[in-house]
């Protein structure tokens, strides 16, 4: 007993400034937690200022003791003494564990002593018990564990570091959930402060017992080769060692950073009856209305595919589902999900289909796939063209005779009333992005799909395929052989596919639009749009600072849309599903001004256009498309 | 000593100094080949944004801020530190240069890393953009840009070493210190957002006019200033100081008087911060006056479902409250189904501003002092979120901060239900439809609270979660919510996954799938919208700021100035609605999206039709650099408002476009 008091004596002694000092850091940083949590609206219980300073508070506090009480005792080799004295080798150690317990417990104490004095809430006997028992495990358990670590002298940090990453690791790539286990669930701050009836046994069990097995580790280190390899751990690193574990961590964030990550979503699956299945191709319709419609579809659609798959020389399609989507605006497609494993889900308007816009469900379902096959390389601007004229082309094959173009053909009119806006040459398909904004969505497809059609005029299908399996063909690694592919150009692609000159055929393409344009019954049907004129006007004054002011002699009543999305301060290829739509009729006479709808704040950028319904277009043309920002 | 020769003295101990830092230096190229051989060739990104190319483009760039200054700080604790404790330093002061230059080289030299470092940084995106073959990262690319993030980079990152100098001086204790002041620099910010400017993470937060970024020019010039005089410090500390420093160590060690003179003078700056942040957080948060004056003992009532706390002047609120709760409880419990039992603990001391009442797990907190029917709604909402939480056993990922739609959904659609109130779920209903028009939000947008609250009121997740919940019960049946909160609890959800992911996986385990649900939503919202546009919708635009004082404010009707008003934010507001009017109108500012909710201020003014009127609404100095606003109108008192989107003004005065 009296040599219990005496090595009591000597702990107190040498970590007196340490405990007052880790106290009055402690005290602020019960301050700071108790006014931050005030500060904050959410503040539920005060026992939340509890958990959060049973935390990094207390985590760094029973670090620093723990280095007072075993770190320095090692290093200053002053153990040494203690070994020396006539006691139980393992009594002093003890001691140490049962010294820092205590302080580490008389911390926690006196916080959970002042959130009870704080509480507004009732604090029965019970609910303080369970509080006492989750906070008095923890304490024991985050010792033991602080204490073994001082063991490891010089290593505790690495080994520190390492078990995080570890946890880290487990708790991201299984099912294992780290704040459900033991320590951590005991001061997890969603059930800490608010389960007053129910001890966590569980969590108790798992701490004590991690605690025990700490303290019987501490102890057998302690006592290996009594005590030497303790005493030479707890020298400080030279800098070849700090090099060698920082490689060695650098090798560890490596390999966890290639990790797949365990649980996986389950693939798409419909949990409706009113679905129609044709090979590859499922459609949800939901509503027993548009049966007929789906199938009509889904028909149409596994025919396109297969012929896609054969013409890519693909070894396997991955599923297509299609799915009703009453939001979705009339003639678009919104891509819900696009996986090369697991397959396409679009999600489309069922009800509003027509001829129209079965081919631009068919164009959006071509353009995922190929996109998902290729790992997005086909979705790389030089390429991108390539991928829509094909997505729109294949889609459109299925018609009477689409080409040569010898008629009006509405895809033919969309592609013609783009080449207005954005001539076909170098500049068109090195920035196709930037075009995209100027001609729209359709107009872009349709632009692109000519080029296609007139490959197909000069130099027949069998170039087409050729062209199309070069570009589309082969599958995407995720890797450096995409990178490979990506950086080789349209032109040599053109040229080894085709066995053509590639200006040569840009220049055809360009001179077919520019005919087709000038010549009748075209031209006539063109006029108005080459008359036409559109700006954006910014103002300074008035709630609505961005109007359109456009000239276009069209009938009154046609259908316009302007759109508008907040632009980020900074430029991409935008995201054409997230453009905030408002339809009008167009009035009577050629001028309209219209009001762009959206709340903008000076300095914030927003991107707008102007579309028509236009006969006898397919796609809306677009009169306007512009980046502003608000003066 | 002739100038060459100090030359090659320097020389060589730049040289030595790079030796003695090699493992950082050769630590950082293996990261940035590591970085390079991953980026560009094993697992290249094809499609980078020029987002991620250019953090001056990019709003939020906290990351490297941290990343930086803890590079920083470990490049000076390289410095100085190991060189006293091994004794080294004795060698290079019998050199014949004076102290300070040894000093000033091995700073020099911990810049230059740095600056390689970052320089290392730029080279790559230089490459990823001249590989690029997109048009917009070719178009927006430009050399003076580099320039200037490389030229902004590498300030930081001297400052950020001057820093570290100092902190270094105090070793292990410097940690400590360097993590204690970032906590109370985030906490002070927290109290008064013009304190964040003392962060020095704040160097890297950017606003935008357009494309062009604005830096925070006095953030800069205040910690290139705190830099200067660090750096001066840590100078005089490590070549005068530190034997001052040791001895007065070594007299603490031994001198029992000095130890304990020490002792109370930290105990005593200790109590009075501590007590003079509990004082400023106790006045800062003491919002109700209505408790200024009343009796603050706490008393406690029971009833079968629930225990309530309050304080005593609030005693027959909360008996009448209480005589009402175990058949809210009763109720919703039939409602949501499942074998739900436990007791309900609800704290009525709640003096939020913001909310009528908090919930978590199973503990409720509200406002007495709202009105008997607010008051019964609250217990009602609130009951619904506590035997949600007793259903999943917990709080749930799927019903935790991620995805607190699904929480507040079902809260709001029993909340209806429950009450039987068509009428208020009806106008609720509008304002969902309206909304879901007009600013296009998408379900899956509604699933990311953080950033649909940073662009719409926060009352918009309610009304549209209240209508998704419809479709749900329209669609799966009327247990369809319990079983869903319940499919978020069980194992194996993919956490790592996207939210919309997620839900859809849960609902199919279901076997009630996302989408005939989503069909059905918007389905009602389709349905509502004709009727939606009689809503009155009201618009703003800032004008400017102006002097004004708390009776200007006070004969505007905006909110008590609290002290630290020192002009006002001037706006136009009208309205566009059915009829003459005049509808109430609520004007609100922030400094940005991340502000606590108690520190928007707002105004409310009443506007009829055809009128614009002029609103002013508090502001501090702090705004003067950029704020959001949105403005909302109802159309009656009382009646749930619709609010435009949440709008960001970046002031004539500070616009002029930076670097």
């Amino acid at each position: 007993m009296r040599a219990t008091r005496a090595l009591v004596s000597k702990e107190l002694h040498q970590n007196a400034g340490r405990l007052i000092a880790a106290t009055l850091l402690l005290l602020i940083a019960w301050a700071t937690a108790w006014g931050a949590a005030r500060q904050g609206e959410g503040m539920m219980s005060t026992f939340q200022v509890v958990a959060a300073f049973a935390g990094w508070p207390l985590v760094s506090a029973s670090l620093y003791l723990g280095h007072g009480i075993v770190v320095v005792e090692l290093f200053g080799r002053t153990q040494r003494f203690l070994e020396a004295l006539p006691i139980h080798k393992g009594h002093a150690l003890l001691v140490k564990m049962a010294f820092g317990l205590m302080a580490l417990g008389a911390w926690a104490a006196l916080a959970l002593i002042a959130g009870a004095a704080m509480a507004t809430e009732p604090t029965e006997p019970r609910f303080i018990l369970v509080l006492g028992v989750r906070l008095g495990a923890y304490v024991v358990c985050l010792w033991a564990m602080v204490f073994l670590l001082g063991m490891f002298g010089r290593m505790r940090i690495p080994i520190a570091v390492g078990v995080i990453v570890l946890l880290v690791a487990a708790d991201r790539y299984s099912s294992w959930q780290v704040w459900q286990f033991g320590p951590f669930a005991l001061i997890d701050s969603t059930s800490f402060p608010f389960e007053r009836h129910n001890i966590p046994w569980r969590a108790v069990a798992e701490s004590l017992l991690l605690a025990a097995g700490a303290c019987a580790a501490a102890q057998a280190f302690a006592r290996l080769k009594e005590g030497s390899i303790v005493e030479a751990l707890a020298r400080p690193f030279g800098p070849r060692e700090v090099a060698a574990l920082t490689f060695l961590g650098l090798v560890v964030v490596v390999v966890f950073s290639t990790l797949p990550v365990a649980a996986e979503p389950q693939p798409y699956e419909f949990t409706t009856d009113r679905v129609v299945h044709r090979g590859h191709v499922e459609i949800g319709y939901f509503d027993d209305e548009l049966q007929s419609t789906a199938e009509t579809l889904a028909e149409k659609l596994t025919r396109m595919l297969d012929e896609m798959v054969a013409e890519l020389g693909w070894n396997k399609l991955p599923p297509v589902r299609v799915v009703n989507a009453p939001d979705v605006r009339a003639g678009q497609s919104a891509l819900a999900s696009n996986d090369h494993e697991m397959g396409v889900v679009i999600r489309t308007n069922l009800a509003q289909s027509s001829d129209v816009m079965a081919t631009r469900l068919l164009t959006a379902t071509v353009h995922a796939l190929v996109s998902a096959h290729t790992r997005h390389v086909a979705m790389l601007e030089p390429r991108h063209w390539l991928l829509d004229g094909y997505a729109l082309h294949l889609a459109l094959r299925g018609r009477a005779s689409p080409t040569p173009p010898t008629g009006m053909d509405a895809f033919w009119m969309d592609a013609l009333a783009a080449a207005h806006r954005v001539p076909v040459g170098p500049a068109f398909l090195r920035d196709y992005h930037q075009a995209n904004d100027k001609v729209g969505d359709d107009g872009a497809n349709a632009l692109s799909e000519s080029g296609w059609r007139v490959l197909e005029s000069e130099a027949g299908r069998g170039a087409v395929v050729a062209l199309a399996r070069a570009a589309f063909g082969a599958a995407g690694t995720g890797g450096m052989r995409d990178s490979w592919r990506a950086r080789q150009s349209t032109a040599r692609l053109f040229a080894t596919a085709v066995g053509r000159d590639w200006d040569g055929f840009v220049s055809s393409w360009s001179a077919t639009l520019t005919r087709d344009r000038t010549r009748s019954p075209f031209r006539e049907a063109l006029a108005a749009i080459e008359q036409a004129e559109a700006a954006v006007e910014l103002r300074r004054a008035g709630a609505r600072p961005v109007a359109i002011r456009a000239r276009l002699n069209a009938p009154a009543g046609t259908i316009c849309t302007v759109y508008e999305q907040k632009l980020p301060p900074y430029d991409g290829p935008l995201d054409t599903d997230a453009h905030e739509g408002k339809h009008f009729l167009w009035p009577a006479g050629n001028t309209v001004e219209r009001l762009v709808e959206g709340d903008y704040g000076s300095g914030e950028r927003a991107f707008v256009a102007l579309d028509c319904e236009l006969t006898p277009f397919a796609g809306r043309v677009r009169l306007l498309g512009s980046r502003v920002t608000i003066p | 000593m002739t100038a060459p020769m100090r030359l090659r003295m320097f020389v060589a101990l730049a040289r030595k100094e790079l030796t003695q830092l090699a493992p950082l230096w050769v630590t950082l190229g293996c990261l940035h080949a590591v970085d390079l051989v991953f980026s560009h060739l094993l697992k290249p990104s094809l499609a980078k944004s020029w987002a991620e190319l250019s953090w001056l483009s990019n709003a939020s760039s906290a990351s490297e801020a941290v990343v930086l200054l803890v590079l920083a700080t470990i490049t000076a604790y390289n410095l100085m530190p190991g060189e006293h404790a091994q004794g080294t330093i004795r060698f290079l002061y019998t050199l014949p240069v004076r102290r300070r230059w040894v000093f000033i080289t091995k700073a020099t030299v911990g810049a230059a890393i740095l600056f390689l470092h970052n320089a290392a940084g730029t080279i790559e995106n230089a490459l990823s953009i001249l590989g690029s073959q997109d048009s917009f990262i070719r178009e927006q690319a430009s050399v003076a840009t580099a320039v200037a993030e490389l030229v902004l980079e590498s300030a930081f990152a001297l400052i950020s070493l001057c820093y570290g100098l100092f902190l270094s001086f105090f070793r292990r204790l410097g940690w400590l210190l360097m993590a204690a002041a970032m906590v109370a620099l985030v906490a002070l910010s927290s109290f008064d957002p013009r304190l964040s400017i003392l962060n020095p993470l704040s160097l890297f937060d950017v606003a935008h006019h357009g494309t062009q970024p604005i830096i925070a020019r006095r953030a800069w010039a205040l910690h290139g200033g705190l830099a200067a005089l660090s750096f001066t410090i840590a100078m005089w500390l490590w070549l005068q100081g530190e034997e001052r420093f040791a001895i007065l160590r070594a007299r603490f060690a031994t001198g029992r008087r000095l130890k304990r003179v020490g002792f109370a003078i930290a105990a005593i700056a200790v109590a009075s911060i501590s007590g003079a942040a509990f004082k400023i957080w106790g006045a800062a948060t003491a919002t109700s006056a209505r408790h200024q004056s009343m009796d603050e003992s706490l008393a406690v009532l029971e009833t079968k479902h629930y225990r309530f706390s309050y304080r005593l002047a609030d005693e027959a609120k909360a008996r009448a409250l209480a005589l009402q709760a175990d058949d809210v409880y009763e109720r919703t419990r039939g409602w949501l189904g499942g074998p739900m039992d436990g007791r309900i603990v609800v704290d009525l001391t709640y003096d939020g501003i913001d909310h009528a009442g908090l919930t978590s797990a199973t503990k409720i907190r509200m406002d007495v002092g709202a009105s008997p029917a607010m008051r019964l709604r609250a217990i009602q909402h609130e009951t619904i979120h506590a035997l949600t939480n007793i259903l999943c056993e917990g709080t749930p990922e799927g019903v935790g901060p991620r995805g607190r739609f699904l929480a507040e959904a079902i809260a709001e659609y029993g909340e209806h239900e429950l009450a039987l109130d068509p009428l208020r779920q009806r106008r609720s209903r509008l304002i969902a439809a309206l909304a879901r028009r007009r600013f296009k939000i998408e379900f899956d947008a509604l699933l990311d609270t953080a950033a649909f609250l940073a662009r719409h009121d926060e009352f918009l997740l309610y009304a549209l979660g209240e209508v998704w919940v419809a479709a749900l019960v329209q669609t799966c049946g009327r247990d369809a919510p319990g079983r869903l909160v319940v499919g978020f609890a069980a194992p194996g959800l993919p956490r790592n996954a996207e939210p919309i992911v997620q839900w859809r996986h849960v609902m199919q385990n279901l076997g009630c799938g996302l989408d005939p649900v989503r069909a059905r939503y918007e389905e009602i919202l389709a349905r509502l919208e004709p009727d939606a546009h009689d809503l009155p919708i009201a618009r703003a635009r800032f004008v400017g700021f102006a002097a004004g004082d708390a009776a200007d404010l006070a004969a505007d009707g905006a909110e008590p100035a609290e002290g630290e008003v020192d002009r006002l934010l001037v706006f136009e507001v009208q309205v566009e609605g059915k009829g003459p009017g005049p509808w109430p109108v609520l004007l609100k500012v922030r400094e940005k999206p991340d502000t606590p909710l108690h520190q928007i201020r707002a105004t409310h003014v009443q506007i009829g039709a055809g009128e614009q009127v002029r609103a002013t609404v508090p502001a501090s100095s702090v705004l003067r650099d950029g704020f959001d606003f949105q403005v909302g109108a109802a159309l009656e008192p009382g009646s749930p408002l619709f609010h435009s989107r949440w709008q960001t003004v970046v002031p004539r005065e500070t616009n002029q476009p930076r670097p």
